[in-house]
């Protein structure tokens, strides 16, 4: 109460303390005065051209700047800042320059397939050469996307009114280009075609600025290089194509531009959160073994809740270029969570692909698992053996994948399925499956956006015979929970089914989440979100039983220089048991909807 | 016989009578001569002149249409056979075309002879009139007199002047006015006999008197010989001159004809011909100058320029009194500025400022009535100005719009310009323009040669900048400064004018014939570079202790065409990449497009490494290359980090990678460049797609700086990846298996490392 008092008192008399300091003349040096201040202040260099070099500077021949030349430096200065008129008065005294009003943008114009519409946070922002700098960037990068690489638009603005114009000069904008070559870099060491698997575009297909920033991304973020980055060489001008079925003019010629740096990769590293507590993590990993950039790697994690050691490889040894690989992995973990504590060793050899056919990405992989448990608290067996056919499929549109690190849009979904037999080296059978699925709208697609709207969604059920609780077969790892920051967010990690009345997992599980984020923002760079998450369990598999569980929330998000700070609060309700409520509080460090 | 006789009687008588009566005739007649002589009233007298006035009239208007009232005719006696006649009218007007006029009061008095046949005027006649109006039209009317044809003039036979004497004039007119010129006089003409005429004439713009004298000193020609003297003032409106002067004044300009003059300019070669002369001997001044130019208040003229004409011209014999202009004529002209200064009145700095003089002679050989441009000749100018104090003129511009700009206005010293010129008339006159500057300062020194052909549509100069040291300012490049006025802002109303513009080059441009040409070129010496001092050869980051930049100019500025030449960077030490280097050439060429060619050397203790900029100079092509060879990511490491690759961390090797991409794809500008090599790099970030930098520059301890030249949110950096400075990175993951329920996306702080 104290405090949105003293904010009500303090606030206006802050604000005409700073009015008046800001509208108070200010004498920048003997001969220039302002009658107001601007924004932001001159620089020492600005300062410099405008009143002379200080006097105790050597630059005897610029201590002096004559009236006429700080003038023009002045305007240009001003014009830097926004200040389009300025009034300046001469007299022998020197100048006195009455900044005028700062020109804001009052509209834009631009050919309508640029869809400007769609670039927020212009209208209304200061008329400055860095502002036309960002539009003239903004337009062409919409136009890399649009499939135009050697196009790019000019802008022109009326200071007197604000208005902004975008213009393309002789671009027929029915005849987007078409990806007609790539020039590989034999810097990297590699076969020519080795690095096609993680194109997000093939070749003929319209040129797409988004997919070659998806294609590197994948590149470096799987540091098979150190860096690479695919740029236009060249536009295809001169000729029509003989038989083609796109002219040759329509084509650009792309351009590999990589540094391969050293292969392996050492990283230690340190987290926390408000489930795992302190993190820790190590690894190491050869980035690119062979001249077709197979990959082996070796991870050590430790938390308050897990301990494991992983390793994993990616071989590629087919004679041609491919995105088929064999990717064999092994886990030993240790896992200590409130409703159980296990020891686990997996084993994997799964075949992997990927297809990537605009506007969405294919990721596929299959082969034989080999799981051995060791239940150390909690229900099930002690030990347990299965051996599986694992089989995973994701899908992600591709405005999903580009906008991974700041998600505004686009689609996902993931399949997995294990499959096993009591009969084929397991204990019992048991065919766990999960699909899961997240989606996001970006309302009238603005950038940035305005509202987010997301819908997230899981359902995993393990088909068998054995139903949780005492005497099952079924390890935990077999079992499904929920609760957390990744999915019902008004209870604890793993909290339900509740443990009071069923301390063990579920056969089945379902969650349904919907979160309302906005960069409408209270305080700068802080977006305010609301959301409301719903689950259900069952211990049938592919059923549910009441009660449902749902929890509406609040939170923010800040993505912040280190990452993306969310923090939610919510509270779980469970239908029927109005005093099962609770408050839950979670604060994640790059976690998204 | 008897009839015979009577006939020689009747004969006889008859002689005699006719004798007698022609005796009584002469006699008659004798006494009507005596009588007229004596008294010549009674047949010449008012009444008679009244009475023959319309005879008078009729008899003269073919030549001159003239009207009178009141006249009155008097006589006197001089001798028996000289009278005096005295003619007084009033309002008497006259109709010549192209001239007509009146007089208030009009007399004439003449002596006239009477001892010969037909009377003789004794001497010529006394004038007066007084309160004259005279109109002159410059074209005659269609129904006036005659019109003399054009290059000729009427040979008129007036031998039985050469006998008189000039009698009294005394004609005064109130106004004089000639309409097409929108001229407007008052003018007097007095004579006495045996003193020059004095004529006066006045108006607003001119005040005229002159000495007429008129010797005769030839017998055939006694117009040929006189001499004037003229004094008086013109107002420059008058003559079309500057605003800036009041009125020209004369004094004792001394005008000559005659057929024989020694020669006042004795370069003129046809001083020996025969013929007639005339010499104009005029000193003259500016009365006044206007002191106060509004921009300058300071500036003051010399009270009085001054300035001596004098010509020579030579007439052929003509067959009439006056020279004959259809004939060849040859002039030789002389006109000398005497010095004239300028004197600044600042307060600050008053003295003299500049001063000047000069000087053109013309020998003219043509037909006075052809025009201008069918004369030949030759012409010699010569115009000297001198600037005396640099430092005045800086001074006396402050505050102007002609202020002398930083870091020029420190220069002290002098600037002398030359103007000469032999010029052949009917050529294009050519100006040869000397220009010597000589100026110093403390830090900076402008010694400057430029010698220049100007013509009225051309400009040839040369420009040799035989020493030329120049200060910049202090800059700071990584602070964001807009030296150039952005031209994508323009409201309407400058669009238009643009355009406008624009349109007018183009149509001017396609008739070239009138557009001014000139090519400037700015040169050093070959051997004597100009020197910059700029921080930007120090060790970087705008710390003192800058070293000269030495730098060879040869451009060559035209009006048509982009600027061309080479502008180059002589070889000189430098601290770059955190280690000494070397300069070894940057040169500039200046084409159709400004192209770079510059080599810096970087020594290492295994290895020299050559930074090359070649092509454009807005968008370089930068080559690095070894001595031993190394492969090139090697160099780039090398270079910004002085490591090698394998030693890099991931940051680092982005960052390699970033400049390496931005150079090959010549997206970085020199002062990028230039920031980049002087400034310990942190990290560099390039997007290819759109062409944008990004860096992060060690400025000092704890202190950094980051560059971008836009930031955009569809230009977010792809990925879950966060630089934090060597080696640690913010990274988020998703941890553990997709299958499990445990699985989630988790954020570590990295140490990473690639070897």
């Amino acid at each position: 109460m104290v405090i949105p008092l003293c904010i009500a008192v303090l606030t206006p008399v802050m604000v005409h303390a700073q009015t008046n300091a800001k509208d108070s003349p200010l004498r920048l040096c003997e001969k220039i005065t302002l009658t107001r201040n601007v924004e932001p202040p001159f620089n020492d260099t600005e300062m410099q051209l405008l009143c002379g070099a200080t006097s105790n500077s050597d630059l005897e021949a610029w201590k002096t700047i004559p009236r006429s030349q700080a003038e023009l430096h002045l305007k240009n200065f001003l014009q830097a800042r926004g200040y389009h008129t300025p009034r300046i008065e001469k007299s022998n005294n020197g100048l006195t320059i009455e900044p005028g009003t700062v020109t804001h943008v009052s509209k834009i114009t631009a050919p309508a397939p640029l869809q400007i519409e769609r670039k927020r946070e212009i209208l209304g922002k200061k008329l400055t050469p860095e502002l036309l700098n960002e539009l003239e960037l903004w337009s062409k990068a919409r136009l890399l996307a649009l499939g135009f690489g050697c196009s790019r638009a000019s802008a022109r603005a009326d200071p007197s009114s604000g208005s902004v114009e975008l213009d393309v000069e002789n671009l027929d904008w029915d005849r987007p280009q078409r990806v007609r070559a790539i020039l590989a870099d034999p810097s990297t060491g590699l076969l020519p075609g080795t690095l096609g698997r993680y194109y997000a575009f093939g070749l003929g297909e319209t040129l797409n600025g988004d997919l070659l920033r998806i294609t590197e991304d994948r590149i470096t973020h799987q540091h098979i290089l150190q860096n690479f980055r695919l740029v236009v060489d060249h536009c295809n001008t001169d000729h029509e194509a003989k038989n083609g079925k796109y002219s040759e003019s329509d084509t650009v010629t792309l351009r590999q531009e990589a540094l391969a740096g050293p292969a392996r990769l050492m990283a230690f590293g340190v987290g926390a959160n408000t489930e795992g507590l302190v993190l820790l993590k190590a690894s190491w990993k050869n980035t690119r073994i062979g001249n077709r950039a197979s990959q082996l790697e070796f991870n050590v994690f430790a938390s308050s809740k897990e301990q494991s050691l992983f390793s994993s490889a990616q071989f590629y040894s087919l004679q041609f270029a491919s995105r088929r690989h064999l990717r064999p992995e092994l886990e030993l973990k240790h896992q200590n969570e409130d409703p159980f504590e296990l020891l686990r060793a997996q084993a994997h050899l799964f075949l992997a692909t990927s297809l990537d056919a605009t506007p969405v990405s294919l990721r596929f992989r299959s082969g034989p698992s080999f799981d051995l448990t060791r239940t150390l608290r909690g229900e099930g067996p002690r030990l347990s053996r299965f051996t599986s056919l694992t089989t995973g499929l994701e899908l992600a549109t591709h405005s999903f994948e580009f906008f991974k690190s700041n998600p505004r849009t686009g689609i996902s979904a993931t399949l997995d399925a294990s499959l096993n037999h009591k009969d084929a080296l397991s204990d019992a059978t048991a065919q766990r499956l999960s699909l899961s699925a997240h989606a996001l709208y970006n309302f009238n697609e603005y950038d940035p956006p305005l509202w987010i709207l997301g819908f997230r969604g899981k359902v995993s059920t393990t088909l068998s015979d054995f139903r949780p609780g005492p005497g099952s077969a079924l390890p935990p790892s077999y079992l499904h929970y929920l609760g957390g920051s990744s999915d019902i967010r008004g209870f604890g990690r793993k909290q339900l089914p509740l443990g009071d009345a069923n301390p063990f997992g579920a056969a089945t599980s379902f969650y349904l989440g919907t979160e309302l984020r906005t960069h409408a923002l209270l305080i700068s760079g802080v977006e305010p979100l609301m959301f409301l998450d719903a689950g259900i369990l069952s211990d049938s598999p592919l059923s549910v039983d009441p009660p449902l569980f749902w929890s509406p929330g609040i939170g923010a998000r800040w993505a912040s220089p280190i990452g993306t700070l969310r923090g939610t609060a919510a509270r779980g309700f469970v239908a029927g048991q109005p005093e099962s409520s609770q408050f839950q509080f979670y604060v994640s460090l790059g976690e998204e909807f | 016989m008897e009839v015979t006789h009577r006939l020689r009687r009747a004969l006889r008588a008859a002689l005699l009578t006719l004798s007698y009566l022609a005796l009584a005739l002469l006699l008659c007649m004798t006494g009507a001569l005596v009588l007229f002589l004596s008294r010549p009233e009674i047949l010449i007298n008012t009444e008679n002149l009244a009475r023959f006035t319309p005879q008078i009239h009729g008899l003269l208007d073919p030549v001159v249409k003239l009207r009178w009232e009141q006249p009155s005719l008097s006589l006197s006696d001089l001798s028996f056979t000289q009278k005096k006649l005295t003619l007084k009218a009033q309002r008497l007007c006259f109709h010549s075309e192209p001239t007509q006029g009146c007089a208030e009061n009009f007399s004439i008095t003449a002596v006239v002879d009477f001892a010969s046949w037909p009377p003789k005027l004794h001497k010529i006649p006394e004038f007066h009139a007084q309160n004259g109006v005279l109109t002159i039209a410059s074209q005659p009317t269609a129904s006036g007199g005659k019109a003399s044809s054009p290059g000729t003039t009427p040979a008129t036979n007036v031998d039985w002047l050469s006998d008189l004497t000039w009698g009294e004039v005394d004609l005064t007119f109130t106004q004089i006015t000639i309409p097409e010129l929108g001229f407007k006089a008052s003018a007097s003409l007095k004579h006495r006999p045996e003193k020059p005429a004095e004529i006066r004439v006045k108006s607003d713009d001119f005040e005229l008197s002159s000495l007429l004298d008129i010797s005769p000193l030839n017998t055939t020609h006694p117009l040929l010989n006189f001499k004037v003297t003229l004094t008086g003032s013109v107002s420059s409106r008058l003559l079309g001159l500057s605003p800036h002067l009041d009125r020209l004044s004369t004094q004792n300009c001394k005008l000559a004809l005659a057929p024989s003059l020694p020669p006042l300019l004795p370069d003129f070669e046809a001083r020996n011909l025969p013929g007639t002369w005339l010499r104009v001997d005029c000193p003259v001044s500016t009365s006044t100058i206007k002191t106060k130019i509004r921009n300058f208040p300071a500036l003051g003229f010399q009270k009085s320029a001054r300035l001596h004409l004098r010509a020579d011209l030579h007439f052929r014999e003509s067959d009439g009194p006056l020279p004959d202009f259809s004939k060849n004529t040859r002039a030789y002209l002389q006109a000398e500025l005497l010095p004239f200064s300028v004197t600044s009145k600042h307060p600050e700095n008053p003295g003299a400022l500049a001063h000047s003089h000069g000087s053109v002679s013309a020998e003219i050989d043509g037909i006075p009535t052809q025009g201008a441009s069918q004369w030949k000749g030759t012409a010699h100018t010569e115009l000297s100005v001198e600037l005396e104090s640099f430092e005045r003129l800086v001074t006396l511009l402050e505050n102007s719009n002609a202020e002398i700009p930083a870091p020029f206005r420190v220069l002290r010293g002098k600037i002398n310009a030359t103007l000469q010129s032999d010029t052949r008339l009917g050529e294009t006159p050519i100006f040869p323009v000397k220009l010597e500057a000589d100026l110093r300062s403390e830090t900076q020194k402008a010694k400057i040669l430029a010698t220049a052909r100007l013509t009225p549509d051309s400009l040839d100069a040369d420009v040799l900048l035989k020493e030329l040291t120049l200060q910049l300012p202090r800059l700071r490049l990584e602070e964001n400064v807009q030296y150039l006025s952005d031209d994508r802002f323009e409201n309407p109303t400058q669009r238009a004018q643009r355009d406008t513009v624009a349109t007018a080059r183009t149509s001017l441009k396609k008739s070239q014939d009138t557009k001014f040409k000139y090519r400037v070129r700015i040169r050093t010496p070959p051997d004597h570079p100009a020197t910059l001092l700029t921080n930007l050869s120090s060790k970087g980051g705008g710390s003192p202790g800058n070293l000269p930049v030495p730098v060879s100019l040869d451009l060559a500025i035209t009006d048509d065409q982009p600027t061309q030449g080479s502008l180059k960077i002589a070889a000189f030490p430098i601290e770059i990449f955190k280690r000494r280097a070397r300069v070894e050439r940057m040169n500039i060429t200046f084409e159709k497009e400004p192209t770079i060619d510059g080599s810096l050397k970087v020594e290492y203790a295994d290895y020299t490494l050559r930074v090359l900029l070649l092509n454009e100079l807005d968008r370089p092509t930068v080559k690095l290359i070894s001595d031993p060879p190394l492969p090139e990511d090697e160099l780039y490491s090398v270079l910004l980090f002085g490591v090698p690759p394998e030693d890099l961390d991931e940051e680092q090797g982005e960052s390699v990678g970033g400049v390496q991409a931005a150079i090959a794809d010549r997206a970085i500008n020199l002062a990028s460049l230039y920031l980049l090599a002087s400034t310990p790099i942190q990290s560099v970030g390039y997007d290819a797609h759109l062409g944008v930098f990004t860096a992060k520059l060690k400025l000092g301890p704890g202190t950094s700086l980051n560059l971008a030249s836009a930031t955009r949110e569809t230009a977010a950096k792809v990925g879950i990846r966060k630089r934090l400075g060597r080696y640690w990175t913010i990274v988020t993951e998703l941890h553990g298996s997709r299958l499990e329920e445990g699985s989630n996306v988790t954020t570590f702080l990295e140490w990473r490392h690639r070897y």
